[in-house]
């Protein structure tokens, strides 16, 4: 998996591309704990191809960690077949999900 | 060191014997190859010393035969030869030969050879010697492995409960020799029917014991109080059977993600009510359940969705309800089937499983689980399953 972060607008994307699975969940909780943890995060998922189980549990502890340092998180454009994952599981409930990265950026900067 | 040669002329073969007696080794001088070979195949030579030209069976064919002679160990070969062509060489390697030493031999050359390949042999032995280590202790985790996948095994249903008015089927494919996956269906009380499949991230061991534990924690006990029905003084019946989302709720309490390895599990649980035929169900994070609907002959997958038990503190769950009508079908399933890939890396998905259960709601329910099953086993073809694949289901009789 590849990972590029940047900021934006005061808040930290990171673009995510490729497989999120075991060892890119690994690499994704590290990159983003490094990265600025006093700002606001989205995660891009536009280039995620496949995520499974350990995969989606990085997500959700990244998700959690931004939470409990009283930042938000939100996850912008995944894919259909990351996007049912998303569903299903009701990521929703923990960070709002957008169909596009100005959607998750505006989004974010309204509530400030 | 054992070393035999084969050297066809006397003063040569007396000469190599004693100086090899010298350096400490046992040796045994054969005067042509074909006594060579028989004293080979008899004894065993770590080394092998061998003339090239020889009447008979000549050093080439000597060597050629100890390469494809099935033993312990490995043997290593030298060829004295006269010639130190080029092409010859590549002959002697050909055959499996190891090393040269060119006649008359020089005494100094051949110790240095010999104990190179000395060297060789004794790596040669540690690494036979760590490879048996090594397979007996994946004798041992196999061993091991299938013992708990016997273990595993037994918790599945064992024998579908005998209930009036309703039939049951279920399948189980595990991807590795444990599962993480669980399913299960059985009797609470003379009016309450629980069914569950739940899918424990991640596979292997860590998965397997977790499942374990959880098809001890969601099995019926009938004399304990105990997570689906508990005790409760205030009820006329003594207990109270829980409602699915509570249960939801309780497991998320008890089994919190543990950040380090974000080990947790999807779980749909469902309480069907004998005497309303309402199906009550929780889902989290767990694919909902298709509902085949007798009278349009259609099935659908029923809305619904929940996290995952441990991603957050203190969550509250949706309870799905769903009343239920003579030969109506429930199918509960693990995602590893709607995710199963045929060779292309093509998902079975929702469609495909709902159009296979409508094809088989005119067979009995085994046969429409065992149908499902097989179109997607036909899905799959040559591509191996990646995750364990659950089905579990249920239907409504025609009452008597």
């Amino acid at each position: 998996m590849k990972i590029t972060s940047e900021i934006r607008d005061g808040i930290a994307v990171a673009h995510l591309s490729g497989s999120l699975d075991l060892s890119a969940g690994k690499q994704l909780r590290e990159s983003v704990d490094v990265e600025a943890g006093k700002v606001d995060l989205i995660l891009d998922l536009a280039q995620v191809d496949f995520m499974d189980s350990a995969g989606l549990a990085a997500l959700v502890l990244v998700i959690r960690g931004r939470r409990s340092a009283g930042r938000r998180c939100a996850l912008a454009s995944p894919t259909p077949i990351v996007a049912k994952i998303l569903k299903i599981t009701a990521i929703h409930q923990l960070a709002p999900i957008e169909e596009s990265l100005d959607a998750a950026i505006r989004l974010l900067k309204e509530k400030e | 060191m054992r070393v035999l040669i084969a050297e066809d002329d006397l003063v040569s073969r007396t000469v190599l014997r004693k100086t090899l007696e010298r350096w400490g080794h046992e040796v045994l001088a054969a005067p042509d190859g074909v006594q060579a070979w028989a004293a080979f195949q008899r004894e065993t030579f770590p080394v092998v010393i061998s003339d090239w030209m020889m009447p008979g069976l000549d050093g080439l064919e000597l060597v050629r035969r100890i390469r494809n002679y099935h033993q312990n160990g490995y043997v290593y070969t030298i060829l004295l030869t006269a010639r130190a062509q080029k092409e010859d060489l590549v002959a002697g390697m050909d055959a499996g030969a190891d090393d040269f030493v060119t006649k008359p031999f020089d005494a100094a050359e051949l110790h240095a050879r010999l104990r190179a390949g000395e060297r060789i042999l004794s790596l040669e032995h540690s690494l036979a010697s760590r490879n048996q280590q090594l397979e007996a202790a994946n004798d041992r985790m196999r061993h091991d492995l299938r013992a708990a996948a016997q273990i595993q095994k037994s918790l599945l249903p064992q024998r579908l409960p005998e209930i009036a008015g309703l039939d049951f089927a279920w399948a189980f494919r595990p991807c590795d020799e444990l599962a993480g996956d669980v399913l299960n269906v059985f009797r609470l009380d003379e009016n309450h029917v629980a069914l569950y499949v739940l899918d424990v991230s991640s596979h292997g061991v860590p998965a397997a014991l977790l499942a374990v534990t959880l098809s001890r924690i969601l099995s019926p006990l009938m004399h304990q109080s105990h997570l689906l029905k508990q005790r409760c003084s205030k009820s006329k019946r003594g207990y109270r059977i829980v409602p699915p989302r509570e249960v939801g709720s309780q497991l998320n309490r008890q089994f919190p993600m543990d950040p380090a390895n974000g080990q947790y599990f999807t779980l749909l649980y469902g309480l069907l009510d004998l005497t309303t035929r309402e199906f009550s169900y929780v889902q989290a994070g767990h694919p909902g359940p298709a509902l085949h609907d007798a009278a349009t002959g259609r099935s659908a997958v029923l809305e619904g969705s929940g996290l995952p038990i441990g991603f957050v503190e203190d969550t509250t769950y949706w309870e799905g309800k769903r009343k239920l009508a003579v030969n109506d079908r429930l199918y509960l399933y693990s995602d590893g089937v709607l995710e199963a890939c045929n060779p292309a890396g093509e998902q079975f998905g929702e469609e495909r499983f709902l159009e296979a259960i409508e094809e088989s709601a005119s067979a009995p329910l085994k046969q429409s689980v065992a149908f499902v099953e097989k179109r997607l086993a036909d899905w799959c073809g040559a591509a191996a399953f990646r995750d364990d694949v659950s089905l579990l289901a249920l239907q409504i009789l025609e009452s008597e």
